[in-house]
């Protein structure tokens, strides 16, 4: 079954995000002040092909920490199953 | 034409790009994003650099302020826009040129000194050039040109990567540009984007074969 | 609460206050008086140091961040270096990326332009991929905070030993520049200024300071991990320099944050902070985070009263923060207060003198060996299969911003930048820590000479040079020995050449897990002036003339660490190195050489090697090199100081010139591609070449 598996990477709380900083004071707050924080990272998104939902997670979890995909020091990840193919979600 | 060297938060060449206006005989001043009035020049340019830290992509940040609304308008009056690296970058981003700047094709910074040929004499900056293969250095990292109709880009390019004989092959492109794009013009040719910097091809004792080509592009600005 | 205080110096701090310092209090003392901070275990011994000469403007003596020598015509440059080791280690991208911010805060608190940045890196072998992890990041931190700020990186060294596994070194030099009337200081020098920050205040690298006089414990460091904001970065740079004639004293916030700008600054007198009044970025942060805290892109000024507003109305213009947070006073207590209360109350001179420490010395055992048996075709094969073009590297660095780089990065062996004045400025980074395992002196005053002859291979005279000291953890004895001779070497050398040292840095316990030090790195880098021409290096078929005295003593060599140690330690004889370089320079000068290339790593062999890949061959005749052993090995792979070699096609018009060094037509250049030839041998290069030219773009993809 093949699964469609997100990576989000983004710096850990308490961790500076200067990307996301300087997106909210020069863009964001230009437009509304209903929007108060922002914060950037990388997405990333995998076909995967796994015996169920949680292998495919788990795969996925497995490559971004041996592969250094994020660097556990300073980012925090969120893996997250989307949907699936050739069956039910 | 006075000409008037914006400084974004985060521009780096705007000294540089002066330096080379005033050896082209250029009347050119630096002027502060904040503290742009467009009623007092007949040209602009935008240096390169890294404004708004090029963050969210190159050029994105810049195109939405209040300072681009008023080259904007310079613009639609038929006064010279030019805009060089960043410059480019921020041109295409507020539509002021069609197409868009990627990341280079191998992901990384490049710094080198290229070769790029001439293709359009219609433009403020390449009308009545004799020399049609010029040479001056790139520094980007977000370079490579895009555009979703390859006709049209075609008609728009100003400048193509080449080789030292004019051959635009792959091998002369050094970041996946469309058709070797390394820059382009509005229709009417007074807007111009590129990505090499001329600026740093205007001083005899820092080009590596003492060949001054940016002055050349420049010299169109003291008319 | 974790301190790097020993229980010795706690008492030191108990006795001289009289009572039971507070938490808060503990951290501040734990800050300033951590090595990174105070040098406590090296200050004694950087006394000795020649800081003084008529062109130095401002000295060691002054203890400030950078040393300023006139340039002329009203100009003097800042010459700074700074490594940040320890945060590579673990965040490669951002330690590499401050480390840059860092310099170039530095050079811009003195009010001059930062208008050159040279990167030395040494990492372990790339077979590893962590290795290649961390040069990568490196090399792309480097060039994210460099590119985006606008400062050139000129040129730098890049190097491998399996000593820097998991401890990279990355050090980072910077050049400013300024006029000589408006260099700022940055300490105050009468009390009542108010005390101006710009910037927020973060959670980044808490302890950080602490953290570099820490080895790594391999624990979760995240707190000491700055994170690097270049466009802060350019936005603190452009408005410093904007208001630097409008302020009185300036200095960046590095390590050990706030409390110790504040400290430093004041110098001996005494400051009253409020820090309800310090900008913050994250909410809730406790007095001891925001007085210790390194969030990078902060700055602080001390300001009369009056000129307040106008400073922070230029940083307001781009929305950077800037706020009043307290003054200088003339009772010399540091004191910080939160919510009304007084948190933080010590004596300025507690804080400025921590106990100077002198550890024991012991010298290192050397294992001797014997000459290797090896063939001469192997052996150079093996040699220049050690060198490799950096333009991977310097590719990523926007080297002609500033329109001033006359000699482009890989060049020559020196960068080479156009000063305001019209004079050129030559800079040369210069470490050589194989040497300087086996004897710290000689080696301190071998890379002197190095960088010496660096210079004047583009036609440059040394004006002034700055140091920067990497070594393991200076309580173990061999390593204190090495820091010391490295110290006297150093010292004599610069001595000889004239040369002021106008500021350095020192960074000790770089160990890994296992407590092995690094191999002592002590790093040089010397600026210097071209008095009449410059050199920009042609090949081209010639002759090949040595100058110098080849001599058999090839421990600490390339050679050696390949094939097995043996032999004595090269001895840096001094006048040699002045004779043959100002022998160079003046070629250069009467334009009687085409190219000039200084020998050290690879010996002979490794200084033709340059030669070859540009496209053209070598021969030379070993009964033509003069030397003091008849040995081959010596003759092509000894790295003993005082040699160059030079193309010509008037040698006779070189051998004129020298006043006492021997010059010796050797070979030349031919048109036969690729081929060395040795006497009758000939062996082909070309698979080397190729590796040269390819081995970091391959690696690395």
């Amino acid at each position: 079954m093949l699964y469609y598996v997100e990576l989000i990477i983004m710096n850990k709380d308490g961790v500076r995000d200067p990307e996301g900083e300087t997106i909210q004071r020069y863009v964001v707050n230009r437009f509304t002040s209903e929007i108060l924080e922002t914060r950037a990272g990388k997405y990333l998104l995998f076909k995967v092909n796994a015996n169920n939902q949680q292998e495919a997670e788990n795969l996925v979890r497995k490559l971004a920490e041996e592969m250094r995909l994020y660097n556990p020091i300073v980012h925090k990840i969120e893996v997250k199953v989307i949907r699936s193919e050739n069956g039910s979600n | 034409m006075k000409t008037a060297v914006i400084k974004f938060p985060g521009t780096t060449c705007e000294v540089d790009v002066y330096k080379a206006l005033l050896e082209a005989k250029v009347d050119a001043e630096i002027v502060k994003f904040k503290d742009f009035d467009p009623d007092k020049y007949e040209a602009v340019v935008l240096p390169g650099g890294f404004s708004f830290g090029d963050y969210l992509r190159a050029g994105s940040i810049a195109a939405s302020t209040e300072t681009m609304k008023k080259v904007k308008e310079m613009a639609s009056e038929g006064k010279v826009v030019i805009g060089i690296c960043n410059g480019f970058q921020i041109l295409v981003e507020s539509g002021l040129l069609e197409g868009a700047l990627l990341p280079n094709l191998n992901l990384r910074f490049i710094s080198k000194w290229v070769y790029i040929k001439v293709v359009r004499d219609d433009t403020v900056l390449t009308r009545g050039l004799d020399k049609k293969i010029l040479r001056m250095p790139i520094a980007h990292a977000e370079g490579r040109y895009y555009h979703e109709d390859v006709e049209k880009a075609k008609s728009l390019a100003v400048f193509l990567y080449s080789d030292e004989f004019g051959n635009v092959s792959e091998k002369a492109n050094p970041n996946g540009s469309l058709l070797n794009i390394a820059g382009i013009a509005n229709e009417e040719g007074n807007v111009v984007g590129m990505m090499p910097h001329p600026e740093r091809a205007s001083f005899k004792l820092t080009s590596p074969t003492e060949e001054t080509d940016g002055l050349l592009l420049f010299r169109g600005l003291s008319k | 609460m974790k301190l790097t205080l020993s229980p010795y110096e706690m008492e030191i701090v108990r006795k001289k206050l009289g009572r039971e310092p507070s938490e808060a209090e503990w951290l501040v003392i734990d800050a300033l008086w951590s090595e990174h901070c105070s040098y406590k275990s090296s200050k004694t011994f950087l006394k000795s140091f020649p800081s003084e000469g008529e062109n130095v403007v401002m000295g060691i003596e002054d203890w400030q961040d950078a040393g300023a020598i006139d340039v002329g015509d009203g100009w003097a440059i800042v010459l700074k270096v700074e490594s940040h080791n320890h945060p590579s280690a673990i965040d490669p991208f951002n330690g590499a990326a401050t480390g840059v911010g860092g310099i170039i805060r530095d050079i811009i608190s003195k009010g001059a332009r930062p208008i050159a940045l040279l990167d030395m890196i040494r990492v372990g072998n790339l077979s590893s991929s962590k290795n290649r992890w961390l040069l990568k990041n490196i090399i792309a931190g480097i060039g994210f905070y460099g590119n985006s700020i606008g400062v050139p990186v000129i040129g730098g060294e890049l190097e491998f030993d399996d000593s820097y596994n998991d401890n990279p070194l990355v050090d980072v030099a910077g050049v400013g520049i300024v006029r000589k009337d408006k260099i700022v200081p940055s300490v105050i020098k009468e009390p009542g200024l108010k005390i101006v920050i710009v910037g927020l205040t973060g959670l980044d690298g808490l302890g950080g300071a602490s953290f570099a006089s820490r080895k790594l414990s391999g624990e979760d460091e995240i707190g000491a991990v700055q994170i690097a904001d270049p466009f802060a970065g350019k936005i603190v740079l452009d408005v410093t320099l904007e208001v630097a004639d409008k302020v009185e004293a300036i200095k960046d916030l590095g390590g050990g944050g706030l409390v110790v700008g504040i400290t430093e600054m004041a110098n001996g007198f005494g400051a009253i902070v409020d820090l309800n009044k310090v900008p913050l970025r994250v909410k809730d942060l406790s007095p001891e985070e925001i007085l210790i805290s390194e969030t990078q892109e902060r700055m602080l000024f001390a300001v009369k009263e009056e000129k307040v507003e106008e400073v922070c109305k230029a940083f307001e213009y781009y929305d950077y923060p800037c706020a009043v947070i307290g003054e200088f006073v003339k009772e010399p207590f540091i004191k910080f207060y939160y919510n009304g209360k007084e948190v933080v109350s010590l004596p300025s001179e507690l804080l400025l003198s921590p106990p100077r420490f002198v550890w024991g010395v012991k010298k290192k055992k050397r294992n001797t060996g014997s000459r290797p048996e090896v063939g001469l075709e192997e052996s150079v094969k093996a040699i220049v299969s050690n060198f490799v073009s950096k333009e991977w590297a310097y590719s990523q660095f926007d080297y002609e911003v500033g329109t001033s780089t006359v000699l482009k990065p890989g060049e020559a062996d020196a960068g080479l930048i156009a000063l305001p004045n019209g004079k050129l400025l030559a800079i040369k980074g210069d470490a050589n820590p194989d040497l300087c395992s086996e004897d710290a002196y000689e080696c301190g005053k071998a890379i002197v000479a190095e960088a010496y002859r660096n210079l004047a291979s583009v036609g440059a005279i040394g004006i002034g040079l700055v140091d920067h000291l990497q070594f393991g953890d200076p309580r173990k004895p061999e390593v204190y020995n090495d820091f010391i001779e490295a110290i006297r070497g150093i010292a004599e050398a610069a001595k000889f050449f004239s040369i002021p040292i106008v500021g350095g840095k020192v960074s000790f316990y770089n160990e890994n897990k296992d407590g092995v030090p690094i191999k002592p790195t002590p790093l040089v880098v010397m600026a210097g002036l071209v008095k009449e021409k410059f050199l920009r290096n042609k090949v081209d078929e010639s002759y090949i003339v040595l100058i110098g005295f080849t001599r058999d003593e090839m421990r600490g060599s390339l050679f050696t660490k390949i094939f097995g140690n043996y032999g004595e330690v090269p001895k840096t004889r001094l006048n040699e190195d002045y004779l043959a370089s100002n022998l160079v320079i003046d070629s250069i000068n009467d334009q009687s050489i085409i190219f000039a290339k200084d020998i050290n790593k690879g010996g002979l062999v490794g200084a033709l090697f340059s030669i070859l890949v540009k496209g053209m061959g070598v021969e030379i005749n070993l009964g033509r090199i003069p030397s003091d052993s008849d040995d081959w090995i010596p003759k092509l792979f000894s790295e003993n100081s005082g040699r160059f070699i030079v193309l010509t096609n008037d040698p006779e018009a070189i051998s004129k010139k020298s006043k006492g060094i021997y010059v010796s037509v050797i070979g030349k250049v031919t048109r036969n591609q690729n081929v060395l030839k040795i006497d009758e041998k000939e062996i082909n290069l070309e698979k080397q070449i190729l590796n040269y030219y390819n081995y970091l773009d391959e690696v690395m993809s």
